[in-house]
């Protein structure tokens, strides 16, 4: 019986301690302010964080806040401080990082302003044309702030019907401090009352910038590098018109190891013409230029690792350490392939 | 739980244990292999265990043979009394060392990780303090309070594991022996080497009641499959990142709070602080024992001298980062480990058996 009490008197210990645990310090929603998104911006050693966010209990509408300091955590206890309301993080959509994290050396610093931030691992990045601030305080014609949700979607699904790769926190960490990573974030642009402007892809190596991709060229990568789905594409006609096709393709890269690498893409699917028509096979062959001066860019700023270091750490990891190791350039000649069949419209 | 003649139970010392070595989890990074893949720690993981049990041998069998006598009445027993007293100053020695590392390493971890960067000092002070009022208490007040404790935290992590399997994701990770078996080897070699704790076994077995050997083994396992289960979470959510991070658990704990579990990082930071100061109070009562055979005219207060001269050796060691990684190198820590642990218990039990046997002719 003593025995059982004893036990009995444990658990009521345990769960007192797990119930009443920092209680006293628990916000009312009147006290909270919730982030919607969040921006960082560096410069002169400052942190700049401009968030949009709501202030819980008082009204649905989104604000724009912004507080300065010398860490990511100082800047968001002068926020809290300004404010007088407790921060609530976990509700964030976005974290956008102004061009400043572009400068030498600072992409390492994502990493820690994110943790201090609290940012969920899910939380889709973006990159800033300019300040993160700008993208923030984005407003439409009528000067009403751009919804979040219209980031994501851009993030995910691209601008005007383009093609966006959307990278979260936690393939950002993986793909900037993996082995074979290849991080890169979306970049987006935005006019004072011209809402977004700009949609692309910056890659980086190193944590430097090494080559930015526009929005024709991001769906092309996304296609490339297996991630496209489906996604709305125009290129231009012989005839100075324009043609679009709504793509639902998969691709295949094959990779030969020898004196010279050899990369074969083959893009399959299905191609459905919008606008004006053109011949598919007119379509698969233009496709299929405009995939190689993505290659010859890419080749040319050296990027090409992008496609084929996860390709090789699956495959052979052995040689992919070889070569980590050496740092040799190696060789590589590429082809594309593109099998589109045509499908009627509707 | 306790018992009236001071003695505690074999399942008190080994949670006071799991404490112990649950200050190997918090602190384990990429470094201690190495290597760029936190997954081959499972494997070190284990293979360490192994070893681990070969550590603990020498105090499991002079327990079995001598229940009533420590290490340091075997040694007057082999050596007599001048071989019990350099065995003491040993182990003084050792325990300062050990503890001065352990204790800095969690201020460097504040300074570092934390948001409390001014107040490293303080907190320092404030683990110090609780562990002389632990040390004054006693055995019995440390194994109820380890207790407690060591209930807490793993009802916190049986509650937090299942919300964080979900978020694994195996594509993160590089292939098991992406690095060929060295880090394997490498990581089995730290974790061993930090196993410095199993002296407790040493000198508080003959306070201990219930059944030593069997609880020993199957806490072995025990911890191994938690820290295995940890390795793979870590491993899966942070994939690639979590190589590249100080302290891996930590990031864990700070990237994936959900729900109910939020400012798990704080937890983090309490839990450490609770396992160092039952660490280094367990540690303070085997200095003082140790302490009490090379002064025995030093009055009583004296034996509190532990955790103040473990005070220095930390702040030497925060303020000579050189002498914290000479310190904290797995050549060092291992040899230390292997010595205290293995060679001179094994020498100490040959000479006492030696003696024994002469002693019945």
């Amino acid at each position: 019986m003593k025995r059982l009490q004893k036990i009995i008197s444990f658990f009521c210990a345990l769960c007192l301690m797990l119930l009443t645990s920092a209680c006293s310090i628990r916000a009312e929603i009147s006290d909270m302010l919730i982030f919607g998104g969040v921006g960082i911006d560096m410069e002169n050693g400052m942190v700049t964080l401009t968030v949009q966010a709501q202030r819980a209990g008082m009204d649905e509408t989104m604000i724009v806040l912004q507080a300065q300091g010398r860490t990511t955590s100082e800047a968001m206890s002068n926020l809290s401080e300004e404010t007088g309301k407790v921060i609530v993080t976990s509700q964030n959509l976005v974290f956008a990082l102004g061009q400043s994290f572009m400068e030498q050396g600072r992409a390492t610093e994502i990493d820690s302003c994110a943790r201090q931030l609290r940012i969920r691992p899910d939380v889709l990045m973006l990159l800033s044309e300019t300040t993160a601030a700008d993208i923030m305080n984005a407003r439409d014609d009528k000067g009403e702030l751009i919804p979040l949700e219209n980031l994501r979607s851009i993030c995910q699904n691209g601008f005007q019907e383009g093609k966006g790769i959307p990278v979260r926190v936690m393939d950002w960490y993986n793909e900037f401090y993996g082995e074979a990573g290849t991080a890169f974030l979306p970049v987006i642009g935005c006019q004072p009352g011209s809402g977004w402007i700009y949609q692309g892809t910056q890659l980086l190596i190193g944590g430097e910038p090494r080559l930015l991709l526009d929005r024709k060229e991001t769906g092309l990568y996304a296609m490339l590098s297996g991630e496209s789905g489906t996604q709305v594409y125009t290129m231009a006609t012989s005839q100075g018109k324009s043609a679009s096709g709504e793509i639902t393709a998969h691709t295949e890269m094959e990779l030969q190891t020898g004196e010279t690498w050899q990369m074969n893409f083959t893009i399959e699917g299905t191609n459905i013409l919008l606008e004006e028509t053109m011949d598919p096979e007119l379509f698969n062959s233009a496709l299929q230029q405009d995939c190689m001066a993505l290659l010859k860019k890419m080749e040319q700023k050296d990027c090409l690792s992008f496609f084929w270091k996860k390709k090789l750490i699956k495959t052979d990891s052995q040689l992919f350490r070889e070569v980590k190791e050496k740092e040799a350039e190696i060789p590589m000649d590429y082809s594309v392939n593109v099998l589109l069949l045509e499908l009627q419209e509707g | 739980m306790g018992t009236s003649d001071g003695k505690i139970q074999a399942w008190q010392l080994y949670l006071l244990l799991f404490l112990s070595r649950v200050i190997l989890l918090f602190t384990v990074d990429a470094e201690m292999m190495e290597g760029k893949n936190l997954l081959s720690l499972t494997l070190s993981a284990v293979f360490s265990m192994l070893l681990t049990f070969m550590l603990a041998a020498p105090a499991l069998y002079a327990h079995r043979h001598w229940p009533q006598k420590n290490l340091l009445a075997i040694g007057e027993m082999a050596f007599g009394k001048m071989g019990r007293d350099l065995l003491a100053v040993l182990y003084l020695l050792f325990f300062l060392v050990a503890d001065g590392y352990y204790l800095c390493d969690f201020g460097r971890f504040l300074q570092v990780e934390t948001e409390y960067g001014a107040s490293v000092w303080v907190i320092l002070a404030a683990v110090v303090l609780a562990t002389l009022y632990c040390l004054k208490k006693g055995l019995q007040a440390i194994a109820r309070t380890a207790v407690l404790l060591a209930g807490a935290m793993i009802l916190l992590l049986l509650l937090m594991v299942p919300i964080w399997i979900p978020m694994m994701d195996s594509s993160r990770t590089l292939p098991l022996f992406y690095e060929g078996t060295d880090p394997v080897l490498r990581g089995t070699l730290s974790f061993t080497a930090r196993s410095t704790r199993f002296a407790a076994l040493l000198f508080l077995l003959p306070q201990v009641k219930g059944r030593v050997t069997r609880g020993f083994f199957w806490w072995n396992i025990g911890i191994t499959a938690s820290f295995v289960l940890f390795f793979l979470l870590i491993s899966f959510c942070l994939g690639e990142y979590g190589a590249s991070v100080s302290y891996p658990v930590y990031a864990l704990l700070q990237l994936f709070s959900y729900g109910p579990f939020t400012r798990l990082d704080a937890v983090f930071t309490g839990g450490w602080i609770m396992a160092m100061i039952m660490k280094l109070a367990m540690d303070q009562l085997m200095f003082a024992l140790c302490f009490q055979c090379c002064f025995p005219g030093a009055g009583k207060w004296w034996r509190y001298c532990g955790p103040f001269l473990v005070s220095g050796v930390t702040a030497f060691l925060f303020f000579h980062t050189g002498w914290h990684e000479k310190i904290g190198a797995t050549a060092f820590f291992l040899t230390v480990t292997v010595l205290v642990l293995l060679i001179i218990p094994c020498l100490t039990i040959a000479g006492g058996m030696v003696r024994e046997k002469r002693g019945a002719k």
